[in-house]
């Protein structure tokens, strides 16, 4: 299969350099490099310009509303375990709107994959603060500079309890199908913040492209939980992309009995049993 | 005032928070219903874990109970507030069991027969520990009314799993043999057991969880909030036997959402919520109703706004619930008015949800979900049906296919290679965003034609409007008030006035032809409803061409009949 066949007729509206096709395309190769099946895959997008993935990718999708994609892609998970459910968010989605679902998602280990596109600025509706905007960001909501101190999305999903987590940067097309490839091979919520430029509103990168360096590069074991952390919240200069920190532990599904065997979906309601349980109200 | 008291019997239970008063209510409902009788229970608590004053109302009677009633004949004061706040609820002849150490000596006796119960010096005879005091007031009461105590211990047996089973069964018969022993001459009228019925004493809530597991519920998620938690707990305890999945999200809007996910995927799911969480949802409903992903949410009233009173009930929220959300599309509001209904209305619900692929609110209110009553175990089942299809072709499902009804073939992902795109943007037939104006305007249209087919079905299935009796008056409600009407009903009848009854229970698609034919000759409407400003008789005055009188209430306390009947004759006297 070719990754062109993941792909719909839809025209794109992106704007040309944006980070978004570099996603998109490093997805489509994970899913085909891994000879995953289509008809499995379950595509949530939320709002901001990385929602339109829904109309692109020849896939099952969801299109939902403003930072409400980890509730919607666990239910779809409880609905039908055998699903590969897939979220898209952007910074502004995941960290400010919907940033309680997001620790929580981490807490729980759903074997949900969470991807956030984090170009440090609204752009869809066009160009204000986002909770990674740095210091001193000059935006149309920030006329005089940022003055609020960003999130840090992985140091956050660490300490959350995230079992996979992980920086990718669409400056580096090979490393980024890299870690997607190893994200949906994670069993457990698997996390990954996506560095990328918004090149109408913060067109961040040839700085970026100076700043990052691969973790693999560095010798990092990911298995290490507390040096995770410290790549997470060292402060210098340089960004660190790549897997900060992957572990095995059972998922929220594993840890529910009833969820073993048949998908929730297909299976039938046992009349007698709830009508014994009656019994017991007499 | 003559009523027909000789075929109910009324108990009023109170004392302090953390009492038992309300567990002792629930003991009590089912000593009555494995006698046969029914019963309706209702309770009032305040939002505190201990201190403060807890009481319930027990009516009980051979034929089915809707509500409790005002007047009591039998009294268990195990504090000062009960006599304080409770004692002009005594009929004449009543007997009021009251413990020792409360102070009723401004109680007339002429009036009233006092039982004075010892529970202290009692509870030390048998070294009992002091949480069983109310199953000495339960074993005392059973005894004045010239019961057998045998049924009361094989449901304390029932209640009591393990902790403190031996202590209460000894407190009962504790209680039970003190009247015998020393008020002997104490001759209650009393009902009569009628062995042979075969009934469950359930509340709203617990109804509302069975009605949902017929109807198929796979999924059910919620965030804890007063009065609907205990469907939570319920279905948490039994989640491995019943084969569903329980999820305490961490807000309703997750809860929602998550609801939302599942039936996109092919589970049903249900997500239960009262008033302050429903505002929360409301974003959610929205999102069902362009995607046309089904969706069940029960929505408990309570009294708003805000935070409000937290423990007491209100149909305040028709309004927002009919208006739920942001945007025009069509949802089905359904208005269960008793336990049984909420049962069977629930299960109902899940059909609907998933066959017009909109959002269902099954709209009650804390008197109804938490009060409980005697229903008789359920004879016929209602059949379970599913409308997917499965598309076998390797294509992007049409799923907003335009048809004549609006409804369009519901299938869902991972089930066939076919690709299942839903879209919360306004979208064309396969789910792809479209901006272009014809494309708005048939999808928009598609969505709302289905409300026609709803409304229709509904009614021919008998589920939109109820009618009870016949009189030249009507009274009109919805909700939770057809009990106290129905049992305003009951007396009236006994002093020889008929009236007749309009239960409304489709709220949206609002069923205003059906209401205009049955209201065609009636000169005026008598609207009953727990709320401030009349919502449904505003609707009403909207729709029909005739008088609306509304009767209200909205203290956050359930009508009583006796009010209702008093309001009626106020407007009659007019």
């Amino acid at each position: 299969m070719s990754t062109s066949r993941l792909r719909t007729h839809v025209r794109i509206t992106w704007c040309p350099g944006c980070g978004n096709f570099v996603i998109m395309r490093a997805f489509t190769r994970a899913i085909v490099e891994l000879g995953l099946k289509v008809k499995d895959i379950v595509v949530v997008t939320g709002i901001g310009c990385h929602g339109r993935l829904h109309e692109y990718l020849r896939l099952n999708s969801f299109h939902t509303i403003h930072g409400r994609v980890l509730p919607l892609a666990m239910g779809i998970k409880l609905a039908n375990k055998n699903l590969i459910v897939v979220g898209f968010s952007g910074d502004g989605d995941a960290y400010s709107i919907g940033l309680s679902h997001f620790i929580h998602a981490a807490r729980r280990n759903i074997d949900v994959k969470y991807i956030v596109h984090d170009n440090m600025v609204f752009g869809l509706t066009k160009g204000q603060a986002s909770p990674t905007s740095p210091l001193g960001l000059r935006t149309k909501s920030t006329p005089k500079g940022n003055i609020l101190k960003p999130i840090n999305p992985i140091a956050l999903a660490l300490i959350a309890g995230a079992t996979f987590v992980a920086r990718g940067f669409t400056g580096d097309m090979e490393h980024l199908v890299n870690v997607f490839k190893q994200a949906l091979l994670h069993r457990g919520f698997a996390f990954i913040d996506i560095l990328q430029p918004c090149v109408t509103f913060y067109n961040v990168l040839p700085e970026l492209k100076n700043r990052v360096y691969r973790l693999e590069d560095r010798q990092h074991d990911p298995s290490n939980f507390n040096k995770a952390v410290d790549r997470a919240v060292e402060l210098s200069n340089q960004i660190p992309i790549g897997v900060f920190y992957k572990v095995r532990r059972p998922t929220f599904e594993e840890q529910i009995p009833q969820l073993k065997g048949k998908p929730m979906n297909l299976r039938d309601v046992n009349i007698d049993k709830i009508l014994k349980l009656l019994e017991t109200y007499a | 005032m003559r009523d027909d008291s000789n075929k109910t019997l009324t108990i009023l239970i109170g004392g302090e928070a953390g009492a038992g008063i309300l567990l002792s209510g629930r003991v009590l409902a089912r000593v009555f219903s494995r006698g046969g009788l029914y019963t309706f229970l209702y309770a009032e608590y305040p939002s505190l874990i201990r201190g403060g004053h807890n009481f319930c109302v027990l009516t009980v009677s051979g034929r089915k109970v809707y509500s409790q009633r005002l007047y009591v004949d039998t009294m268990i004061a195990l504090d000062e507030t009960t006599l304080r706040e409770h004692l002009w609820r005594l009929k004449d002849n009543c007997i009021l069991l009251v413990d020792r150490k409360v102070r009723s000596e401004n109680v007339e006796k002429g009036k009233i027969r006092i039982v004075e119960l010892p529970l202290d010096q009692l509870l030390q005879s048998k070294k009992l520990p002091s949480i069983t005091k109310n199953m000495i007031a339960l074993g005392s009461l059973i005894a004045t009314l010239g019961f057998d105590i045998g049924i009361m211990m094989d449901v304390i047996n029932d209640v009591f799993k393990t902790k403190y089973r031996s202590e209460n069964l000894e407190a009962a018969r504790l209680g039970y043999e003190y009247i015998k022993e020393n008020f002997k001459h104490l001759q209650h009228p009393t009902l009569r057991l009628e062995i042979q019925k075969r009934l469950i004493t359930i509340s709203g809530n617990e109804a509302i969880a069975i009605g949902a597991l017929l109807g198929g519920m796979k999924v059910y998620t919620a965030y804890p909030i007063t009065p609907v938690s205990s469907i939570l707990h319920f279905l948490a305890a039994n989640q491995e036997e019943l084969d569903i999945v329980v999820v305490q999200a961490e807000d309703e809007i997750a809860a929602a959402n998550i609801a939302i996910g599942a039936w996109y995927a092919g589970a049903r799911a249900v997500v239960a919520t009262s008033s302050p969480g429903f505002s929360l949802m409301c974003e959610s409903i929205g999102l069902a109703g362009i995607t046309e992903t089904p969706l069940v949410i029960v929505m408990a009233q309570r009294q708003g706004p805000s935070t409000g009173l937290p423990t007491y009930t209100s149909q305040g929220d028709l309004g927002l619930v009919l208006q739920a959300s942001h945007g025009e599309f069509p949802k089905i509001v359904i208005a269960p008015g008793d336990i049984e209904e909420a049962l069977k209305l629930t299960s109902t619900a899940m059909n609907l949800a998933e066959k017009y692929q909109v959002p269902v609110i099954i709209l009650v209110d804390r008197y109804l979900v938490e009060s409980y009553a005697s229903i008789d175990y359920p004879k016929t089942i209602p059949s379970l049906k599913r409308y997917y299809v499965v598309e076998e072709k390797d294509v992007v499902f049409k799923r907003y296919a335009i048809t004549k009804t609006g409804i369009s073939p519901f299938t869902v992902p991972g089930i066939s290679s076919a690709l299942v795109k839903v879209n919360s943007l306004e979208h064309d037939e396969y789910g792809f965003f479209t901006e272009k104006e014809g494309d708005a305007n048939s999808m928009i249209e598609k969505r709302l034609r289905k409300s026609r087919v709803i409304r229709r079905e509904i009614e021919r299935a008998n589920l939109a409007i109820k009618v009870f009796g016949v009189g030249e008056e009507t009274i009109v409600s919805w909700g939770s008030t057809k009990g106290p009407v129905l049992e305003a009903m009951n007396i009236l009848k006994s002093r020889g006035i008929k009236m007749r009854y309009i239960q409304v229970i489709l709220l949206a698609p609002f069923p205003k032809e059906k209401l205009t034919q049955l209201l065609k000759h009636s000169k005026r409407a008598l609207v009953i409803e727990n709320n401030a400003t009349g919502q449904l008789a505003n609707l009403m005055k909207k729709y029909l061409d005739i008088e609306v009188i509304p009767i209200l209430k909205y203290s956050g306390r359930p009508f009583y009949p006796e009010e209702i009947i008093e309001k009626i004759e106020e407007v009659m006297r007019r």
